[in-house]
């Protein structure tokens, strides 16, 4: 007998597996600014702070840099108890996802100070703008320009990266397709079902990502 | 304390040694593979996506449409999908090649997306200038393009290649005797959390590093000039 | 932008309808005994099903048996490893002749593959602490207990019917359930107990008690293949009668399980 494809058995569960992509949505949304925070953090430590507090920071980014998610996550799960810090899978994922984000989002917060050049900074002083101005119409937009792409596309890997916490039971959209799979063991439609929702997600979001970029800061390259 | 210089003893031992560096090996040797592999697949599609060279707007699309799924799905539903479509055909393939060919997708998909932005960062005129000279597409593409857009494209790509290895912790989840599978099975027998996976860390981060910083090196060193 | 998302959107329509049967794949008992190997999918994250012994290779109850069937197949054993999304599509699918690792059989499971007749009971009990004070499975019905369980399967919709109030907390594997409950995650843990004393070895330090829930009934697993190869199961069920007659399979699960099956597995000579 042969495998065939039935989507029929899956269908009902169409919504079940939309909630799981809001929990996804949701997870992303979080991880995305508390690692943008912690970058902003890392980045202006690494830019304007003493000598001392360069090296954790460094080191920090370095190792969350070049080590994987997953063990990482793993890490945080299951040896962190033993310290007396038990969080529970949900906050372990973000926990996770948020210091590996914020080691990327370091990298990008810098090339975004580094943009600022000098003469720019020269030029609005001898307009005779105020601080406050030089700020409002030199810095911040440039910056925003510089960032706007690289901040987008760590927003979509973001998106696409929560699906890690299905191996820690968390019940978002792939773990639901997990749930669905030991369900009904239509494995091939449920992860194709899966697939067509991140797809979406993101392509939704690529969207209107570009018409944000597009329209407030005048920039025609694609996002993600 | 002493516990813990007791455990360390044990687990050095000979078969445990020699589990974990196959662990790394097949880590390593899977990364490899499937970036390869994924490399020549995504210069493939982004030369089949270039219009000048490509006139059949279909298989321009299907490129396209190929490049804007496979970025889109996240490892693991890949890495799922890719198991179970081999299962649905009824193909008898070792789980290795499954894991590679998933590593393959997400490179492909990758490549083709950064060499088409390395393509088209070469300004239009160089191709019309290189038609003038009556030059044919491909011709252009080998001699006058591609020596100047690998500069753009080789720092992205092994930024990315960090990305894939790091990803192929994933891959544990088919039961593939990868670091992070290594470290399951040698916790299940009763070593510490903190050993395993501190263990594999660190082999992580020895496969990883030199990558990211021969990335940093080609990207100083290839940056074309004014850039910088 | 627009015009990608319309194109993308043709394409993927193409691709699903254009999807291909797959073809079949089935191995029955004469293309077993004439390739000369039998392909048995073994999941070693269940100790001690399957496990991984100090030399890191895999050894268990499952590889005991597996070995003792091909040897009166007269085939040679070739192990696969099936981890648990996969195993049932596995051998659904023809990739592995015969799957092992606590196949319980339920209707849902014998939908999509075929089942032998039992070769061991799994029963069910609630895994917890010494210190913990509930004694039946009705005490765990209360707001203030947080269940560890493993996602999927019969136990977690039974928990959801008859213990609405507790927590879930749902984890990935038995391995990581474990390890959840020696850290205090939850107070406990509703599932198969039977091999609870093996696994919970590893945890010295802490005082387990386990509390067979009879009321919840017992399961019985077998040797699952792919539906409709009737030749290989007919096979297996003697093959079965006779290891079950002859103590074989009492003797292997007490050198793995380190006492004997809590509910003997009743053997009749009629399948």
């Amino acid at each position: 007998m042969s495998y065939t494809v039935q989507f029929s058995q899956v269908t009902p569960y169409m919504g079940y597996l939309a909630g799981g992509a809001c929990l996804s949505l949701q997870m992303a949304a979080i991880s995305f600014f508390a690692g943008g925070t912690v970058g902003l953090a890392c980045a202006s430590v690494l830019e304007y702070g003493p000598a001392w507090a360069r090296w954790p920071v460094k080191a920090y980014v370095v190792f969350f840099l070049n080590t994987p998610l997953l063990v990482q996550i793993f890490f945080f799960y299951f040896a962190l108890p033993d310290v007396g810090i038990m969080l529970g899978s949900e906050q372990a994922v973000l926990v996770g996802m948020s210091l590996n984000a914020g080691s990327y989002l370091t990298e990008i917060m810098r090339t975004g100070f580094r943009v600022l050049r000098r003469s720019e900074l020269e030029a609005a002083e001898t307009l005779g703008f105020t601080r406050l101005q030089t700020i409002r119409h030199v810095i911040w937009p440039h910056i925003c320009k510089v960032l706007f792409l690289p901040l987008s596309n760590q927003y979509i890997i973001l998106t696409l990266t929560t699906s890690i916490a299905a191996i820690f039971g968390v019940e978002e959209l792939t773990g639901r397709a997990y749930n669905v799979n030991s369900q009904t063991f239509r494995s091939l439609e449920v992860f194709l079902i899966a697939a067509l929702y991140y797809v979406g997600l993101t392509f939704v979001a690529s969207i209107m990502l570009h018409m944000v970029g597009y329209h407030v800061f005048g920039i025609r390259r694609k996002v993600f | 304390m002493r516990e813990f210089m007791d455990e360390v003893s044990r687990f050095l031992s000979y078969y445990d040694l020699i589990f974990i560096g196959r662990a790394f090996l097949y880590t390593a040797l899977l990364s490899l593979v499937g970036s390869c592999c994924g490399f020549v697949v995504g210069c493939g599609l982004a030369i089949v996506r270039i219009r000048r060279l490509v006139p059949f707007a279909p298989l321009r699309w299907l490129a396209t449409a190929y490049v804007e799924i496979f970025r889109r799905i996240p490892f693991l539903v890949k890495l799922m999908l890719v198991l179970f479509t081999f299962q649905f055909m009824g193909v008898d393939v070792p789980m290795f090649v499954i894991a590679a060919i998933t590593v393959a997708l997400a490179a492909s998909a990758f490549c083709a997306e950064n060499i088409r932005a390395g393509l088209e960062s070469i300004h239009v005129t160089q191709w019309e200038a290189a038609e003038a000279l009556n030059m044919g597409g491909f011709s252009i593409l080998w001699r006058v393009v591609l020596p100047q857009a690998w500069r753009v494209i080789i720092p992205p790509s092994m930024t990315y290649s960090v990305g894939l290895v790091k990803s192929t912790a994933i891959a544990s989840q088919l039961g593939v005797p990868e670091l992070t599978y290594a470290a399951k099975v040698l916790n299940q027998r009763g070593f510490s959390v903190v050993l395993c996976f501190g263990t594999i860390l660190v082999l992580y981060f020895i496969l990883c590093w030199p990558l990211t910083l021969l990335a940093a090196y080609l990207e100083k060193r290839l940056a074309p000039p004014g850039h910088r | 932008m627009l015009g990608i998302m319309v194109r993308l959107a043709c394409l993927v329509g193409i691709m699903f309808v254009a999807l291909p049967a797959g073809p079949a794949w089935a191995r029955s008992l004469d293309e077993i005994l004439h390739a000369g190997t039998i392909r048995v999918g073994i999941n070693p994250t269940l100790p001690p099903l399957a496990l991984f012994d100090e030399k890191n290779e895999l050894v268990g109850f499952d590889v005991d048996l597996a070995q003792e069937v091909a040897s009166k197949l007269g085939v040679k054993l070739e192990i696969v490893q099936v981890s648990a999304p996969d195993r049932v599509p596995f051998v659904a699918s023809g990739r592995v002749d015969v799957v092992l690792g606590g196949m319980t059989r339920d209707t849902l499971r014998a939908k999509v593959i075929d089942f032998s007749v039992p070769i061991n009971s799994e029963n069910y009990g609630i895994i917890t602490r010494e210190d913990k004070s509930f004694s039946k499975l009705s005490d765990l019905d209360n707001d203030n207990i947080t269940l560890v369980q493993v996602r999927g399967g019969a136990v977690i919709s039974f928990i959801q019917k008859n213990l609405p109030k507790a927590h879930l907390i749902l984890l990935d594997n038995y391995n990581d359930r474990d390890r959840a409950l020696a850290q205090g995650r939850g107070d406990a843990s509703f599932d198969r107990i039977d091999s609870m004393e093996y696994r919970l070895k590893i945890f010295p330090a802490i005082k387990w008690k386990i509390i067979p829930s009879p009321e919840f009934g017992v399961t019985y697993s077998g040797f699952g293949m792919e539906k409709g190869n009737y030749s290989l199961r007919d096979w297996l069920n003697i093959a079965l009668y006779e290891l079950h007659t002859s103590g074989m399979i009492e003797t292997l699960w007490e050198k793995w399980f380190l006492r004997p099956m809590d509910t003997k597995v009743p053997v009749t000579p009629y399948f």
